[in-house]
Formats: structure tokens, sequence, C-alpha cells
């Protein structure tokens, strides 16, 4: 079995590029805003994290771009350190006062807690799933997402995305604060050129850690996969750093 | 538009194993299971409030040198866990060629434990630890790459984590992944650490007990903590007793941390893992529910649970000998349904008496012999994220 995809839409919020129309455009932004989040209710907004703020963005971003329903297309959600930020907050309060913890930011920890937020915010009872795989994170969500889709047919939305890293883990990590989503579709959807999909995504497999390699894209892998769906020319993409678990896609473009 | 999820061809389980607080090995978690023994005691570290916990006791085996930097106790729950399932995967290896052997963990806290003590260190000193790495003992992705070692397995690996129910999602994950021809075999589990912020964060919810939790009770008033770790070898096709049917998932879409008062996403989980496995609700003989102990997810699930099975199948909580091992929970509760099975004795819902009147299931209040051929083990989570895996045991 071949794991094949249309994609139907894409989007991407950067601290630079805030939405992928941005980048396409290469259009950089002046200082550093908090994506709008415009999915999420003013109050849970008002409490989210810069991770939930991301996905929620780039959510939003897919329901502009592609004919989208939220509301019941099954979300795969991958990170790969999830909720630093609140971590950060939870460890500083347990060595403040008497170390009690805030009951709302607590529930907020969870690697999975942008996506109930929007499951909540979207009304979405179904499916969904949060997964991580370090620097292979984004071939390991790709290939859940499209493993549902091999097996149950329709339509899934996949998106990544990875926070900032908290003060006093800098220097130990770094990962790039970015989003990324993706609709994914068994079928192609309308043929028109200007809402038909972006491009094909052929043969998702895993390569052997001694095949040659192509090259990951400087900033991340992810927009390496995003300039082969957008900009062509397409081919193999490598949707990781890991070298042992190297997941590779064919990238077709389509229009 | 929605999709009803497609039957998928069910699994062989090739092998499990497990430890938690009531044992470090399967023969010793069924001697206590089996005997109905408390196994819930004193946390391992200092807390200013009152608390119980399920502790995996004595020392933890050490990692082999090569994977030191990987250190985390979680690290060593694992090995634990998995030492006795060598053989079956070299046997799966074997078969199948190392790249067609995947794994898929389920995990809530992943290397929080060791965080915790670095950044205690951080506020002394302004320093983290020397040896502290947080992509080799914090990140979810660590385990993996551990795992990949000590088992010599090179398929697709990734983390499923979704709160408490990660470990019964990573069943899905694994039997997707086989489907979709990624793996032929999966290695798939979970594991979490007793850390404080788990325990502290449970009680800031109102929701942490200070004595052995009472799933199902009518004085039930909240939930312990507890750790382990459980894993499954997982084969296409296999010939064994042991197979894994259907995984239902779903999303409550109502609130961060209360279930749907109503149950409905978790009746949508139970009911797509019998669409998945191909099954009608009376097939089900045994239900081991999330049963947490708090008053809210009890009552949702026993509503969810008469709504969805209307000839009442047996239901235990497991979570009065474990506590709750977060995203562990549903690996163990797997292995300890299969234990049951197996031994065709089902075990008291320790603590569950007297019943709630209120719920409308028929708890097990006393342990009793009987041979049950399909069950079903739910897991629920922060998020609303809901989990039903539907096992079988053919004697």
């Amino acid at each position: 079995m071949s794991l094949d995809a249309y994609v139907r839409g894409a989007a991407l919020w950067t601290p630079e590029y805030p939405s992928l129309q941005a980048w396409r455009d290469g259009a950089r932004a002046e200082g550093l805003e908090k994506p709008r989040a415009a999915l999420l209710p003013p109050r849970p907004r008002g409490r989210a994290s810069w991770l939930a703020r991301m996905l929620a963005e780039v959510l939003d971003g897919l329901v502009a771009g592609s004919q989208v329903d939220l509301a019941t297309t099954p979300l795969v959600f991958g990170s790969v350190y999830g909720e630093l930020e609140t971590m950060a907050t939870l460890l500083a309060m347990m060595h403040q006062d008497d170390g009690s913890l805030s009951p709302a930011k607590f529930q907020a920890s969870v690697h999975n807690s942008a996506l109930g937020q929007l499951s909540i915010a979207l009304g979405n009872r179904g499916y969904s799933n949060c997964v991580a795989a370090g620097d292979g994170t984004l071939g390991a969500t790709l290939a859940e997402a499209m493993a549902w889709l091999a097996c149950h047919g329709g339509e899934v939305v996949v998106a990544t995305a990875d926070e900032a890293t908290p003060d006093f883990l800098r220097g130990r990590i770094e990962e790039p604060r970015c989003a990324l989503a993706l609709h994914l579709a068994c079928e192609a959807g309308p043929e028109d050129p200007d809402s038909g999909p972006l491009a094909r995504l052929c043969d998702l497999r895993m390569v052997p850690a001694s095949a040659p390699a192509a090259p990951v894209a400087a900033e991340s892998p992810e927009f390496g996969l995003l300039r082969a769906i957008v900009h062509g020319p397409g081919g193999a993409v490598e949707l990781g750093r890991d070298p042992d678990q190297r997941f590779c896609v064919d990238v077709e473009r389509r229009g | 538009m929605a999709v009803t999820p497609k039957t998928l061809p069910p699994l062989g389980i090739a092998d499990y194993a497990l430890c938690c607080c009531l044992g470090r090995t399967r023969e010793a978690v069924w001697r206590g299971l089996s005997k109905a023994e408390g196994s819930l005691g004193a946390p391992p570290f200092e807390l200013p409030f009152a608390s119980v916990c399920g502790v995996v006791e004595g020392p933890l085996p050490a990692l082999p040198g090569a994977l030191s930097d990987f250190d985390t106790r979680l690290a060593r729950l694992v090995l634990l866990a998995l030492e006795p399932l060598e053989p079956s995967l070299a046997r799966l290896r074997a078969r199948f060629g190392d790249s067609r052997v995947g794994i898929v963990v389920g995990s809530s806290t992943a290397g929080l434990d060791t965080t915790e003590r670095a950044y205690a260190q951080y506020v002394q000193s302004g320093e983290l630890p020397w040896g502290y790495s947080p992509v080799r003992q914090h990140r979810f992705g660590a385990v993996l790459a551990m795992v990949r070692e000590l088992v010599g397995a090179r398929g697709p690996a990734l983390v499923v984590s979704t709160a408490c129910s990660s470990s019964g999602k990573a069943f899905g994950t694994a039997q997707r992944m086989i489907a979709a021809g990624l793996a032929d075999a999966m290695l798939v589990g979970g594991v979490d650490a007793l850390c404080q912020m788990t325990v502290r964060g449970f009680r800031s919810l109102g929701i942490l007990s200070e004595q052995p939790c009472r799933p199902f009770s009518s004085q039930r008033v909240g939930l312990n903590i507890g750790e382990g770790a459980a894993f499954f070898v997982l084969e296409r096709g296999g010939d064994g007793p042991h197979r894994l049917l259907g995984v239902g998932e779903s999303s409550d879409a109502h609130h961060m941390t209360a279930p749907d008062p109503g149950g409905r996403g978790a009746a949508q989980a139970m009911g797509a893992a019998l669409a998945l496995a191909g099954l009608e609700p009376d097939a089900i003989e045994l239900i081991n529910a999330h049963g947490t102990g708090t008053p809210l997810n009890d009552a949702a699930e026993a509503t969810a649970i008469a709504a969805r099975f209307p000839h009442a199948p047996k239901v235990l909580s497991t979570k009065g000998y474990t506590g709750h091992a977060l995203g562990a929970a549903g690996g163990i509760e797997a292995a300890l349904t299969l234990l049951s099975m197996e031994h065709g004795l089902i075990p008291q819902s320790r603590g569950c008496e007297p019943v709630d009147p209120e719920l409308d299931i028929a708890v097990v209040e006393q342990a009793s012999a009987l041979k049950v051929r399909r069950a079903l083990s739910n897991s629920f989570a922060f998020g609303g994220s809901n989990v039903s895996v539907v096992l079988e045991h053919t004697a």
C-alpha cells in the first residue's frame, strides 16, 4: 500500500512570516506579535499559550485557504516539546510560596492542551491525536495522519508547532518558533486552479539510514516540505533530521 | 465530512509485560491483583499535603553504559518493563526485519521528573546540572531513541501524548501503522514516572484523594497518582491466545478537565471501538473502566457504559490497586485486563464498596471466576481525549 494524499490547503505562522501569503511574498513582519488565534473564544484565547495560539492561527489559515470543515475533520498535531512555556511557569510556581500550582496552568501543561482547546472551540468530537518524535516529529506526524487516511479515507488536518525555548533551557535546546498546517485528503477535490489541490504527497516511507539524503531546509524540515508544495519543483523531501528515523515523501506539484 | 471508521484487521499480541506498584513483573503484578492486595502508599518525595501514590518499589535497573545519557526514572521504568519481551521482539525482528518493527509509546510527562530536579538546582545556583540534557532526558522523543537501541527495532517510532489516554491511543496508532503497511509488528505501550508537578497539579484541581481512591463508590472523593510501564508486542496475524481487535477514539469537545456529564464522548469512543472490531455491544463481557474515583469521571463513564452496553457487562476499575498512572494507565490497564482474562478471574474493583447506587452499571464487588473472551479497556484524558481498546482472549 502506498501512502498518498492530496494537499488541499496549507498554512504557516512564524514570527517573521505570520501567514503563508507573507512567506510567499517575502514580506517579513517587523516586531514580534502574538498570533491572533481568532478560532479561540476570547476567554480561552486570553489564557492560551503561544503554542495554542500558533496552532489556532494556522488552522484559521487553512479555513481561509481551503474548504476544510474543522468541526468534523480529524486533527493530528505534532510538537517536539509541547507546552514548554507553561511547564516553565509551573516549575517556577513549585519554588514560590507554598509551591501550589495554578489549576488553569496545570490543565494547559499537557502535550495535547492546544489540541484540546481547539477541539472544544471547534466542536470537533471525532478522532484527534497528538504526537512527538524528537527530530523526526514532522515525519512521524505526517505518518500518523496519512496512516489514518489510508485506513479510513476522507480528510485530515495535520499540524506541527513548537514555541520559543524558556529562559532556563536556553542554550540546551534550539527549536525554531514555527507552525505549519496542511489539509490532506484522499480525493483531489475541485480541479480549478484557484481552489484545486496544491500538490500530491506520494509514497510516504521510511528510508534506510544508509540511503543518500536529500538536504533538509536550513530553517526546519517544515520549510522544506512547504517549499516543495508551494514553489516546486517537488521531488523527494526529507521530513526530519533524525538519522535513525528518516521519513521521506515525494511531492508532485499541481496546477 | 465526518468519516465512519472502517474495520481494521485484528493484531496478534505476541507478548506483554508491565511494572507498576503491584509488582515489577507480570507474575508479581498478577499475584498482587488476584489477592486484592493494597499497594498504594506514601509518595517518594515530600509534599506539603497528605497524599497516596502508586510507586514502583525498589531500585530500578540502570541503563546500559551507551544509553546512560538518557537516564531518568521514566527510562528505567521502560527498561524494567521491556526486559522480559526481548525474546518475542527478537523473533519478530528475525521474521519481518528490523525496519518492519515499529515503536509507539504513550507518555504524558516524558522526562519531567528529571527536569524538576534540574530546575531545583537551577533555582539554587542559576545553573542547570552539568549532565542534564533536555534532548535526551526531557523531550518526548528521547524515549524512542532509547527503546530503539534497547530492542533493535528500526521501523517507524513515535510518542503519543494525549495526557491520560496516551497509551490507550498508542494501540490505535500501531494498528493503523500496520494496516497502512508501514510496519508488520509494533512494540506498543506506555510509561510515566511519578513527579511532583502531577501530584501537585491534581491537588490544585481539587481531585486528589488523601486516601486510597474509591472508584465507583458512593464515598469516592478523588484519585491517586501512580507510575509504571506496560509494553505489548503486536504482530500482523499471530496465532497466540491474545488479540487486539479494535481501538475507538473520540473527543468530548466539552471542557479541558471535566468530562461531558452525559458521557457522549466516552460512549462514542466505545462505539467506535466496537465498530472497528466488527462487534456488537453484547460481545463485550468485561469493561476495565477509566474509573479514576473522581465524582465526575465515574458518573459520566457509568452513564456512557449504561447507554452503550444495555446487557450490563461486568465493570471494574483497577486504579484502586495502581493509582492513576496517567499516560501509562491505558497500557497498564490493558495488561491487567489480559491477565484477568488469561487467569479466568475478575478481580474485585478495589475500593468500590459501597457502590454508588446512582451508577447504573454492574461493578465487580467481589472477585469472581469468569472466562471472558472479549473485554474493553477505557482511558479518558484532559482535553476531552477518549479511547477504548477491545481485547480478545481465546484459551
